[in-house]
């Protein structure tokens, strides 16, 4: 019989994530980091391989692991190795946090082989899950592409790793190449490509599923996919190869790719413009109604990145457009879903059993809906704040903004943790509390 | 296939069953009913690329299904059983007409779930339930499965139509 099972793994990578994010807000706001401190400064580094590797490649290996079973309909090739990429990528990540700290430092190479053993791992373990159930559709391609470009940006990191510990790895020329040209590349496939292309896959099924929208919407979409996904792999390859040798070609060739990236995150705009119109479910829950708004902050970085690539102001204003993708985006999608994902996960594990033969409560009433809007409306005026003060270099009103997002995630992991933790006075109907 | 009467006589009854293993047709399945659970012969038919559910009668005895799946060979080969036609575990003859029928399209996940759980509640042995979902429920497999209902899965352009035998 088919069906999927529940993944025993899937919200340890959730803590793990939320931790690191409180840990990465709690030291911009202690000023330790950018902008405080400069871009490459040690604490700004590890604090945004915090948020990188910590917080939003923890939480998406976490959540797939739980996702592609579900909608390839094939039961993940082996749990044990999701606990085993678990415990790689999250000590090697301490590791590498470390290791930034401490600069330079052995714990940067070791902790980044971690790391990537952890990443490869959970590649294999998920691509062959995805294999099993071709052929793909829509949301199985996002991610599908999208764990390509995870593996590229983790042994892209690791070579960084290497060149800035162990001289003598690479010739001190091609060392500085790698550094100075592989960073745009590091950030195309890491933030475009795999957290990108991931948060596009998943929206487009959860946000369909549980807004009740039509999941086939026409063309757009499917072209939204194609220009996004083709037009990283595009910027990405002529990137690398302009690492080697300067050629105005490849420099035009990259420039169609970026074209085509903004050209399909437009048209993915649109096509979920189309869901939320189409969709039957009128009275839209948390999960719907922020997701929506973390779109809306997609769409505003990504503009914001159109008119700095326009202006040639894009190494200047690159730290600002991370942390609108980073912040506004990414990790607003991810809190606003998480607080859909961990009580529906919670509500299978606690009453499936019990389902059809006693009363149990409803998988919304394990959540304070009431609670909890007030609070993602913190979070992302905070990050509009931010992003405001990262464009205009006004360190103070970042690490304010911060200090807002910081108590939203604070308040959000709350709310999630008393779903997982029920208090027996909260729980509606009696029922016992696990 | 029915093995009990072969044991109880003393009879060894793996030859009887791999004879019937090979007349399976590719993507067939067999239940098998025995006084013991057949630990040994899972293994031996995990190799040809079968998996198992087993569980236990009310008699005390045990009936497992096997199923062709992806399930590989001892040295990691893919196992030769073809996994794209997942077929009824159980004869055609044995699955009679719904007598209830759910309409689930348009509700909330995991709305459809507890509907039809809910009504497999009321109906009786050998009935048929016939729902149709919007998609696949993938997390309604594992909770009928572990009830011993049988399912079987049609899709369709707009989502899936259910048939479920109560067990």
């Amino acid at each position: 019989m088919n069906g999927v099972e529940l993944s025993p793994w899937t919200l340890r990578y959730v803590t793990v994530g939320l931790a690191s994010f409180l840990l990465a807000q709690l030291l911009v706001v202690l000023g330790l980091a950018y902008p405080a401190f400069p871009v490459a400064a040690p604490t700004t580094l590890a604090t945004v391989h915090l948020i990188t590797i910590g917080w939003l490649s923890v939480l998406m290996l976490g959540v797939l692991h739980q996702f592609i079973p579900v909608i390839g309909a094939k039961k993940l090739r082996s749990q044990s190795a999701s606990g085993v990429t678990f415990w790689l990528v999250t000590v090697g990540f301490v590791g590498l946090v470390l290791g930034f700290l401490e600069m330079p430092s052995l714990l940067l190479p070791i902790g980044g082989t971690l790391v990537v053993a952890g990443v490869l791992i959970a590649v294999w373990n998920l691509g062959v899950t995805l294999a099993a159930s071709r052929p793909l559709r829509l949301p199985a391609l996002y991610v599908a592409a999208s764990l390509a470009f995870l593996t590229a940006t983790v042994l892209l990191g690791l070579s960084f790793a290497t060149a800035l510990t162990l001289s003598g790895v690479f010739a001190p020329t091609a060392a500085m190449a790698l550094l100075s040209q592989g960073l745009a590349l590091h950030l195309l496939g890491g933030i475009g490509g795999w957290f990108g292309l991931t948060a596009m896959g998943v929206a487009d099924r959860l946000l369909a599923m549980f807004a009740l929208a039509p999941e086939e919407r026409g063309r757009t979409r499917h072209w939204a996919f194609w220009l996004t996904s083709l037009g990283i792999a595009i910027a990405w390859l002529s990137g690398f190869g302009l690492m080697f040798s300067p050629s105005a070609l490849l420099q035009g060739i990259g420039l169609v790719g970026w074209i085509a990236l903004f050209a399909g995150v437009a048209l993915y705009l649109l096509d979920m413009r189309e869901l939320y119109r189409r969709r039957r479910r009128r009275e839209l829950e948390a999960n719907a109604v922020f997701g929506r708004v973390a779109l809306w902050a997609l769409g505003i970085a990504a503009a914001l990145t159109a008119a700095a690539g326009a202006l040639s102001q894009f190494s200047n204003l690159a730290p600002a457009l991370a942390y609108a993708l980073l912040v506004g985006w990414l990790s607003g999608l991810a809190l606003s879903q998480l607080y859909k994902i961990v009580p529906f996960l919670t509500w299978l594990d606690r009453y499936g059993k019990a389902l059809g033969k006693t009363k149990v409560p409803r998988v919304q009433d394990l959540v304070v809906e009431r609670r909890a809007r007030p609070v993602f409306w913190l979070y992302f005026a905070g990050a509009a704040l931010g992003t405001a003060g990262m464009l205009t270099d006004a360190a103070a009103v970042v690490r304010l903004a911060t200090g807002l997002t910081m108590l939203a995630t604070l308040s959000i992991a709350w709310e999630l943790w008393l779903v997982r933790h029920p208090r027996p006075q909260l729980m509606h109907g009696g029922q016992e509390s696990a | 296939m029915d093995v009990r009467e072969d044991l109880r006589a003393g009879r060894e009854p793996l030859p009887r069953i791999m004879q019937a293993v090979r007349g399976l047709a590719a993507g067939q399945g067999l239940v098998l009913r025995t006084t013991f659970e057949p630990i040994p012969l899972y293994r031996v038919l995990g190799v040809k690329g079968y998996s198992h559910e087993a569980r236990r009668l009310e008699s005390g005895d045990w009936e497992i299904v096997f199923v062709p799946g992806e399930r590989r060979g001892l040295f990691g080969r893919k196992a030769k059983a073809e996994p794209k036609a997942p077929p009824p575990p159980q004869a055609e003859a044995d699955w009679a007409e719904p007598v209830r029928t759910l309409d689930n399209r348009g509700l909330l996940p995991p709305e459809p779930m507890i509907r039809i759980l809910g009504t497999l509640e009321e109906m009786g042995p050998g009935q048929v339930l016939e729902a149709f979902n919007d998609r696949e429920p993938q997390f309604l497999f594992p909770e009928l499965e572990a009830r011993g209902h049988l399912i079987r899965v049609e899709k369709r352009e707009d989502g899936a139509r259910l048939l479920i035998r109560h067990a």
